[in-house]
């Protein structure tokens, strides 16, 4: 992967440069301010965008509208600097991995998200989207470090229709990156799952709750519950232990056995008293179908006798852990179908329905 | 995929492609014909960028009696029990697995307990397709099988109460709207008594088209954003579909 830029291309960017520095500028601004035509302005934000100096944003309803943002010289001689030390042989041919391997400490990072959680749980695949936690000082570096031809960097949504073998999306840290992280046997960093866990327990989507329980079936015994940093008091210190706390019983109430020790459910829920007006899964495809039941409910009288039988099941599909929703003081949406699949494709034995 | 996982991905990609002729070969032997629905289904109806990984496969079959295939499940060390839908065994490979399922006559689903029959037209249109590797590195691996017909798969995938299933219906919808004939698609709806049930869900993907939940559906599996061109196309097909549906017509 070309990194220098040859003498016009510098040029170019220093003027621009020194007009925007960290700010968005658009298309028509560089033509305007480089004076140069349509062809030059597509060839010079081409190169600086393949060479990760240039951080482009489109718009989620015009996909043809882009921003552009510099990245900043000191960010760009860092990468220039680390690509310095890669041996020629291998310059241009490291592939994503490698390099996460190769930055080693240059810089802090953790994988978090749906890669981070099928190195653990080895289930569901993710999608193609890296997701890596950063320091939020650091997003230039990134960007100029990790840009190649198989790969693009995005600090938001990734709006890409072309095929490009990696996404990768920067997220910023809420903790420090070193404590949240470890070091994989292949030489990466990737977010311990204790932490990891709270992160998909935060996202609540459909696919994340799917990759936590997972996760924990696939490495309860691993799992550091207790003390600093375990996964109790990390639930408590983010306001999760009624959800940790509840999936784990669901997973010993589908497999009618005690999947995670009795004891770690009973620590969890000495951490908390009283009720939440918190509804979970907050998954938005969940919560749409739940509240519209709820609102056809509210009109049953106009509904035929066929709507309300499916109405009712339709409920009960949402209402499944009734009793464990008011173990926990929340009102739980997750259906028991999604649980059971997950403990029956990864072997766990299913207690009766 | 990583290039890490790749390296891994790419072997358990490589078995299940090759265990996937293999069964499917072994089976004629038998007098078995097995039709592949689940994720190499939908590969075969989705383009590239909405394809996601798949390892798992099933079949369907209306043979009843599929003992003849213990043996080739426990030679390619899949073990093999009976259940009340079929067959099923899976494949331990490292950390991971590959899960076989041969269902028997009609498809249940997990999450509505709803169940799709076969059409008794599914031999005869289902198509020899080639299936190909998501991977790269098995690119050249030129395996094929009879697929299911697009008309069912994707009644299949709108059967499920699961956002995965219509995740993969959407991407049918998009990448092979032209391979669907919408007749047929409601006759086998119907036959299963599904269609007012296919019939809401379609009319649901258009309410959560609106509300941006289908967006957010597109981003959590592909990692991408749902671009205005395929809300506009999306849209349009389903009314299409839905216009086609005979108790509309009449």
């Amino acid at each position: 992967m070309r990194k220098e830029m040859p003498e016009w291309l510098k040029k170019q960017y220093n003027r621009l440069w020194v007009r925007y520095k960290n700010q968005a500028f658009t298309f028509k601004d560089v033509t305007k301010e480089l004076g140069i035509s349509r062809a030059m302005t597509i060839k010079t934000l081409w190169e600086l965008e393949q060479r990760g100096f240039l951080n482009k944003e489109r718009s989620e309803i015009d996909y043809r509208a882009r921003t552009y943002k510099l990245i900043s010289p000191e960010d760009i001689n860092f990468a220039i600097g680390l690509y310095s030390l890669v041996e020629k042989e291998k310059l241009g041919k490291q592939g994503l991995i490698e390099k996460f391997v190769f930055v080693d400490d240059s810089l802090s990072y953790a994988m978090t998200g749906s890669h981070a959680a099928y190195y653990y749980h080895r289930y569901m695949v993710p999608p193609r989207v890296l997701e890596i936690k950063i320091e939020p000082r650091d997003e230039g570096k990134w960007i100029a470090f990790l840009t190649d031809e198989r790969t693009r960097v995005f600090t938001g949504d990734i709006i890409e229709a072309r095929k490009i073998s990696n996404y990768v999306k920067l997220l910023h840290s809420a903790r420090p990156i070193n404590s949240i992280r470890k070091k994989t046997e292949e030489g990466y960093y990737i977010e311990k799952p204790e932490f990891l866990l709270m992160e998909l327990l935060e996202r609540q989507t459909q696919t994340s709750i799917v990759e936590a329980i997972a996760i924990i079936l696939q490495e309860k015994d691993k799992l550091k519950w207790r003390g600093s940093n375990g996964l109790i008091d990390l639930a408590k210190e983010s306001g999760f232990s009624r959800r940790l706390g509840f999936l784990l019983d669901a997973i010993n109430f589908e497999s009618s056995k005690s999947v995670i020790e009795a004891k770690i459910i009973q620590d969890i829920k000495s951490d908390f008293r009283g009720k939440s007006d918190e509804i979970f899964p907050r998954d938005e495809i969940f919560l749409s179908r739940f509240l519209e039941l709820r609102n056809k409910s509210m009109h049953r009288a106009l509904l035929t006798t066929e709507e309300i039988e499916e109405l009712t099941r339709m409920k009960e599909r949402f209402e499944g852990y009734r009793k464990l929703s008011e173990k926990w003081g929340f009102q739980a949406i997750l259906p028991r179908d999604f649980v059971r699949k997950v403990l029956e494709d990864l072997g766990v034995r299913l207690g009766k329905k | 995929m990583l290039d890490l996982e790749r390296s891994e991905a790419s072997k358990i990609e490589e078995i299940s492609l090759k265990d996937l002729e293999r069964i499917d070969r072994e089976a004629k032997n038998f007098g078995i014909d097995l039709i592949l629905i689940g994720g190499y289904a939908v590969r075969a109806y989705t383009g590239q960028r909405s394809w996601r990984f798949t390892k798992d496969i099933d079949f369907i079959t209306i043979k009843r009696d599929l003992m003849a295939l213990r043996g080739i499940f426990e030679m390619l060390k899949y073990g093999f029990e009976q259940t009340e839908f079929g067959v099923k065994g899976s494949k331990k490979i490292n950390r991971e697995s590959i899960e076989l399922h041969i269902s028997v006559d009609k498809v249940m689903d997990w999450s509505t307990n709803l169940e799709y029959k076969l059409p008794e037209d599914l031999f005869a249109k289902a198509s020899k397709v080639n299936i190909n590797a998501s991977l790269e590195e098995n690119k050249d691996f030129k395996v094929s099988g009879m697929v299911a017909p697009v008309e069912d798969v994707l009644i299949m995938k709108l059967m499920t109460e699961r956002a995965r299933d219509h995740f993969d219906a959407i991407a049918i919808i998009l990448d092979s709207f032209e391979k669907v004939n919408m007749q047929r698609f409601w006759a086998n709806s119907r036959q299963s008594n599904l269609n007012q049930h296919v019939k809401k869900r379609l009319n649901s993907l258009l309410a959560d088209l609106k509300k941006g939940l289908v967006k957010k559906l597109w981003r959590e599996f592909t990692g991408r954003i749902f671009i205005r061109e395929q809300e506009v196309t999306l849209k349009e097909r389903i009314n299409k579909l839905l216009e086609k549906d005979p108790t509309i017509a009449k």
